[in-house]
């Protein structure tokens, strides 16, 4: 049989993870970037983004499927289902 | 196995949001309930772990099954789309986690009602909530759960294989979805990998290049999506995965073990598993029975036929079907609740156990969780 016996750790989800309604994931990658920047030595910037949080069922993003295209790159060709469903089971 | 009732902590609200499970309560209900755990024995939990590994090993053997015989109408996958299935079986394309949904009440033995192997929730409940519910209630008690440190060790492997950054897409309007991302994105920091996240509608392709790219436009390598296999295969940029090199987490085979339609070919398979129930593409010849759409999710467009009579029918967006049949699980009533044990499978082994409990036989979205302990 398997069993926890120690103590884990969070680095990254947590208390400052949702405060107040919002997403402050950005701020979160600090410290992901740190955490792993810890032990691999690599660097990226980050910036503060500020994503309202909204319950399952609703969609910060239109839904649709409406694909976008700037240059040679094409967004949106993903995710057209998600303004009716969960993507969970 | 036995459920006992208990106070909850009087901060518990604060205790759950301090490891990220903002989401306790919805529309006024409760989601996480700790007025009440279940507690198994040693034996019990042991029979859970052997029945949740012995059941990942006979799915691994009909997925070989399925690819083998080409049955892949089965589970409605486009023509076109089928080499790349095939491919990342045999490509042996890594895949982190899934989790059984038994029914089990300490009596006999635990039977397999779906596998939720591409896209399972519940899990920051399942491998952080409940243990430290577990430490604050009685720090020397115990629990069946390394789901956390398995996950870590599961990344390990990603990382030994490739250098590169892990992207993690979820819908992050939805916060169960985006909660369960970043806790699994928290893990894989902590194996050593460089990660970013971007929500899936932000994936781009970059048809110069032939590649799926993040928003600063790098190529996607690697990419753990929660995210259904039966959704992207449908939409706009389905035809541009074979031609992609991103390996995809969970890969492509999932699809075919997150399908109800599995339950036929394992009970064909194997008739004689004491975990498996009777189960056929048609109406079984048994009175009580479930109907599942299969790809239905959370629930949706169950219908449960008791005596030959539709007794109960939930609704959703599955109603068309098509459906498998499976025959009605023995559940046992708990204080007047049922409870569905979820087992984590992390790397390939049975890692843990989430307790989701309804007041009906139907497990649905808004099912509670509620923790679990073993006795003394």
């Amino acid at each position: 049989m398997t069993r926890m016996g120690k103590e884990l750790s969070l680095v990254l989800v947590g208390a400052t993870m949702l405060t107040g309604g919002y997403f402050y994931f950005r701020e979160d990658d600090h410290a992901a970037d740190s955490y792993t920047n810890d032990t691999n030595h690599n660097h990226s910037s980050a910036h503060p983004l500020f994503i309202p949080m909204m319950m399952r069922g609703s969609s910060s993003n239109g839904g649709g499927g409406a694909s976008r295209t700037s240059g040679s790159i094409t967004r949106g060709g993903f995710g057209s289902t998600v303004s009716a469903h969960s993507s969970g089971s | 196995m036995q459920r006992l009732t208990h106070t909850p902590r009087n901060n518990w609200q604060t205790a759950v949001e301090k490891y990220g499970l903002h989401f306790h309560t919805a529309d006024g209900q409760l989601y996480w309930d700790e007025s009440a755990s279940y507690h198994f024995s040693s034996f019990e939990i042991d029979t859970l772990e052997f029945a949740t590994n012995s059941l990942h090993q006979m799915c691994m053997d009909t997925v070989q099954q399925i690819i083998d015989d080409r049955l892949f109408r089965l589970f409605l996958i486009p023509e076109h789309f089928e080499d790349y299935v095939i491919k990342s079986w045999e490509e042996d394309q890594f895949s982190l986690y899934g989790r059984f949904d038994l029914a089990y009440d300490g009596f006999i033995p635990p039977k397999l009602l779906e596998y939720n192997a591409d896209t399972p929730t519940s899990l920051l409940e399942a491998a952080v909530i409940q243990w430290y519910w577990l430490k604050d209630l009685d720090d020397r008690g115990d629990q069946f759960n390394s789901i956390h440190e398995r996950l870590i060790e599961g990344w390990k492997k990603i990382a030994l294989k490739s250098s590169n950054s892990l992207h993690f897409c979820a819908t992050e309007s939805v916060v169960e979805d985006y909660v369960t991302v970043e806790y699994l994105r928290d893990t894989a920091i902590q194996a050593g990998i460089k990660t970013n996240y971007l929500d899936i509608q932000q994936v781009g392709w970059d048809r110069a290049k032939n590649t799926f790219v993040d928003v600063p436009g790098n190529p996607i390598q690697n990419c753990f999506k929660l995210y259904p296999w039966e959704w992207m295969m449908r939409e706009e940029f389905a035809l541009n995965i074979p031609k992609g090199k991103t390996q995809w987490i969970e890969p492509a085979w999932k699809m075919l073990l997150s399908s109800k339609s599995i339950l036929p070919l394992l009970y064909e398979r194997y008739p004689d598993s004491p975990f498996i129930l009777p189960a056929s593409y048609e109406p079984l010849d048994v009175a009580n029975q479930v109907r599942k759409p299969i790809y239905g999710r959370e629930g949706a467009n169950i219908q449960v036929i008791i005596d030959g009579k539709v007794v109960s029918e939930t609704p959703g967006p599955y109603g068309q079907g098509p459906f498998v049949y499976q025959q009605l699980a023995p559940l046992k009533q708990f204080d007047g609740f049922y409870p569905v044990i979820g087992s984590w499978v992390i790397d390939g082994e049975s890692a843990g156990i989430g307790i989701r409990e309804e007041n009906s036989i139907i497990t649905k979205n808004t099912s509670r969780f509620v923790p679990h302990q073993l006795s003394n």
